[in-house]
């Protein structure tokens, strides 16, 4: 019974490794950024960690839209990315733009006309991009209309029964059932060789409890 | 050394198109011997690229400038280690190393190819050695690495300061030859096609060989990952570059091929369908090679030689051709040996499975495509980037994790909904628990949150496995230990696959950990000067400079405090090449543990989070900018590694317990190997 308490342990222990992680990791929302040690007006483009609350939500808003906008120069590197001159500018203009109140679309816009609209990280969802949004989502469900239809005609026995097993070796399928009588016959006890077929070894379960429930 | 070089490369140019002409010739008519020194002449050609591979190092090792290739990818002053590998750092010479590890490969699956398949090893071989002539004539006439130098002024250009990097080492062979390595799975079931050997006589070759091309492609992928995560200086380290894409696309379909080859080899089902997946898979790698070698995108991994792209656009719609007419030429052969039996039966699961990876593999394939289709269509450069991707195949990546939990409680065949629900109440239970524990301890990330839980589910539903299949070995007599060892045993690629579930299920929480719950902020500190972010004081000290010919290197010296104590003293530093006007930084990573245990080594100690600081500039006043982030859970991406490997090892090890399940089949054809065994791993 002794290791049935180990394996308990050992388990749940793995378990809470696996699902406490996040216990441990404060979100972001919560998180104290910054202490005070900014100059807002330096050479380089600034975390806003100064001041009351709404800051930081600012500086979460600008980290947020860095990660949507593409350094124009960089072979697709995204802001946050991007450490060249043109995208820690770029970084300062929005944070810039936020404090004076605007939104992420009119900064997005912004940086649009300036740079054209590969600028953004993902195609706009209107007009001719939508396109790209579009069919991705379309094809999965194409996808699973299909995959039903196949799935039925399999079903109904879209098979080639004759073919099996005179067209060369043997699958393990096609013996499953002759090797579950010879083990039958020789009654054969034991792991491995009570295990050879399909619908014991290789199923959740072991053996008693799933031929009781064929 | 030039000239060896380029006489290897005539030799083996010779000897493959021996090899894939005799072999050929040799079974249309009959001749066995031909056939055999078409094989033998194959090891030849194997060699023969060996040799100019040593050619080539042995250049960039002795400094021999007069080589072009050579010039441009090496100088004196970088370290001796990295002109040892600096072969594969351009265009030609990766080319080179691709041709010969592909011809190595194919060498060795030749050799150890089993018995059975006799008949179609010919075509096998004509297939493997096809595309080694292909490579070679590319070699010698549009990408030549033994190119004279114009000029030789005694000091070569250097290599591109991204690549010198221990990464360097691992990455980019093992990425390549996982690449190359597809079109082996595919040889063997075309060439077994192509014979008329439609049955099942491929279907181990072909598992064998395409887990081991997997477990070299994953390895590679992943140790990119934590290259870019150490060197690119943002903290991330997967992008939805076209490049990372391109790469990981034939990766889906084979992790698609080796779950639906379970279900041919067991139930003699799918037969089709596993052939079509190996012919998209090999497309599809060269896709990423015509993408890689001067493809129409941007990337960080570009080659930038776009003459050569035609070249291998032409080779992979001949590529598609070929796979197309062998499928429909051997169609009507294919069929499965039985119907499906129940929606509700591990079958069922698998053709699930393969959806949702040929779901993210189109998406992404949509993703890589559109820009040029809009430019075309549209007359407008559009971006498709990592935000995309996150959206469309976020949602995929989840189900496919969630029928990772179910998938392996249904059994094969069919069975009740009663049944499916008693097995799948425990591991649904303890994840609903485990995601309303996170939820109420102030973690309200709606996605992470499911995540975790999908994650859970997996977890659970392994351990509930194991944990009935060791109470019946306990029942037998055996204790905790050697009972789950003879489990195993047992039935290795299943519970090497569920080893590898869990590697994934590490990978998983890492990739949510640092997708949304990373902390990061851009400051610029001066000497003595210290900025908090979460819990982490971080103390800028000073710098250090080092000028060498080729770089000026400088480093923040660094103090972090948490509390009163300091945890740290980092490093990191940021370099720049003036030849190459670019700058690279290595990133300061200290990974902060989820508990202490004292005397264990931090890489074997469960991370939290990782403090990751990076000088991104020095300025002219003296100040530093730092890139401070804390990424949480991001030590468990690299130890998915180790797990993956282990599990992947023991999927594909020649086990006992599984051979003794084929034993009328090999009483029939008595001297018949089992390629697992051969293949060594």
């Amino acid at each position: 019974m002794s290791y049935a308490v180990i394996f308990r342990t050992i388990s749940i222990t793995a378990l809470l490794l696996v699902a406490g992680l996040p216990l441990f990791s404060q979100p972001v929302a919560h998180a104290q950024v910054g202490d005070g040690t900014v100059t807002p007006d330096g050479p380089a483009p600034l975390t806003v960690t100064t001041g009351p609350e709404q800051d930081r939500e600012l500086e979460k808003r600008a980290q947020g839209l860095e990660t949507q906008l593409i350094c124009p120069i960089c072979p697709g590197e995204t802001l946050d990315q991007s450490f060249v001159q043109i995208s820690q500018d770029m970084k300062r203009i929005l944070r810039e733009k936020l404090l004076e109140g605007q939104d992420e679309d009119q900064i997005k816009d912004f940086f649009v006309d300036r740079y054209g609209p590969s600028v953004l990280a993902a195609p706009p969802r209107s007009g001719f991009n939508l396109v790209t949004w579009v069919v991705p989502p379309a094809a999965v469900a194409l996808g699973i209309i299909l995959l039903a239809f196949v799935m039925r005609g399999m079903r109904r026995g879209d098979a080639d029964p004759v073919a099996a097993g005179v067209g060369g070796p043997v699958t393990e399928g096609d013996l499953s059932d002759y090797l579950a009588e010879v083990d039958r016959d020789l009654s054969l006890g034991g792991p491995g060789i009570a295990t050879l077929d399909d619908d014991t070894g290789d199923n959740p379960g072991h053996n008693a409890e799933r031929s009781a429930e064929d | 050394m030039a000239n060896l070089g380029t006489m290897c490369l005539l030799l083996a140019l010779a000897l493959a198109a021996y090899a894939g002409i005799g072999s050929v010739a040799g079974a249309r008519l009959g001749s066995g011997d031909l056939v055999m020194s078409a094989r033998r002449s194959s090891y030849m050609a194997g060699l023969a690229l060996a040799v100019a591979v040593g050619a080539l190092v042995y250049a960039f090792v002795t400094h021999d400038f007069s080589i072009e290739y050579v010039r441009g990818h090496s100088d004196r002053a970088q370290s001796q280690a990295f002109t040892w590998v600096a072969m594969y750092a351009g265009n030609e010479g990766s080319l080179l190393y691709i041709t010969a590890i592909f011809t190595a490969m194919s060498v060795v699956a030749i050799y150890v190819s089993p018995r059975r398949l006799e008949p179609s090893r010919p075509y096998v071989i004509a297939i493997l050695m096809g595309i080694t002539v292909f490579f070679v004539t590319v070699l010698l006439t549009l990408a030549d690495p033994f190119a004279p130098a114009p000029f030789d002024d005694g000091r070569g250009v250097g290599v591109n300061p991204l690549l010198r990097h221990p990464g360097m080492f691992i990455h980019p062979p093992l990425q390549m030859a996982g690449l190359v390595g597809i079109a082996i799975p595919f040889a063997f079931v075309s060439g077994a096609l192509i014979a008329g050997q439609t049955r099942d006589q491929w279907l181990d070759a072909a598992r064998v060989s395409g887990i081991v091309v997997w477990a070299v492609l994953s390895a590679g992928l992943l140790i990119g990952a934590w290259w870019a995560y150490t060197i690119l200086g943002w903290g991330g380290y997967w992008s939805w570059d076209p490049i990372e894409n391109v790469a990981i696309m034939p990766w889906l379909v084979l992790t698609a091929f080796i779950h639906s080859v379970m279900v041919q080899k067991r139930r003699g089902m799918f037969r089709m369908w596993n052939v079509a997946l190996l012919g998209m898979m090999f497309v599809l790698a060269q896709f990423g090679l015509f993408i890689n070698r001067g493809g129409p995108v941007v990337s960080v991994h570009s080659f930038g030689a776009s003459t050569i792209g035609s070249v291998f656009l032409g080779f992979m719609l001949f590529s598609l051709a070929f796979a197309f007419v062998v499928f429909l030429w051997r169609y009507p052969a294919l069929k499965s040996d039985r119907p499906l039996e129940s929606f509700l039966s591990r079958e069922a699961g698998f053709l699930v499975n393969n959806f949702l990876f040929l779901g993210v593999t189109f998406v992404t394939f949509w993703g890589v495509l559109f820009p040029l289709f809009s430019e075309f269509a549209n007359n407008e450069t559009v971006t498709v980037s990592a935000p995309w991707y996150n959206q469309i195949n976020g949602p995929i990546l989840l189900a496919i994790v969630i029928l990772m939990g179910i998938g392996p409680l249904l059994p094969w065949r069919r069975t009740t909904m009663s049944s499916v629900q008693r097995w799948l109440s425990i591991p649904i239970g303890v994840s609903v628990a485990v995601m309303a524990l996170i939820w109420i301890s102030g973690v309200h990330e709606t996605w992470a949150v499911i995540g975790f839980g999908s994650l859970t589910l997996v977890m659970a539903a392994v351990l509930e496995e194991w944990y009935r299949g060791v109470l019946a070995q306990r029942r037998a007599g055996h204790n905790f230990a050697s009972g789950w060892w003879r489990m195993v045993n047992g039935n290795r690629p299943r519970h090497g696959g569920y080893i590898v579930h869990i590697a994934i299920i590490a990978l998983g929480i890492g990739v949510i950990g640092t997708n949304f719950f990373q902390q990061r902020a851009d400051v610029p500190l001066a000497p003595g000067e210290s900025f908090t972010l979460d819990e982490y004081r971080v103390e800028y000290v000073g710098t250090d400079n080092e000028q060498r010919v080729d770089r000026v290197s400088e480093w923040a010296n660094i103090h972090v405090y948490r509390g009163d104590d300091q945890i740290a003293t980092l490093a990191p530093w940021r370099a720049f090449y003036p030849v190459f006007n670019m700058a690279s930084v290595r990133a300061a990573v200290h990974n902060v543990p989820l508990v202490d245990i004292p005397l264990l080594p931090g890489y074997l100690n469960p991370g939290l989070e990782d403090l990751y600081i990076v000088p991104s500039e020095f300025l002219e006043d003296g100040r530093v900018v730092l890139r401070i982030s804390i990424n949480p859970a991001a030590w468990w991406l690299w130890v998915s590694g180790p797990i993956f490997i282990i599990g992947t090892l023991i999927a594909l090890w020649p086990a006992p317990a599984f051979e003794r399940r084929t034993v009328p089949a090999r009483r029939r054809i008595p001297s018949a190997p089992q390629p697992a065994g051969s293949a060594g791993v």
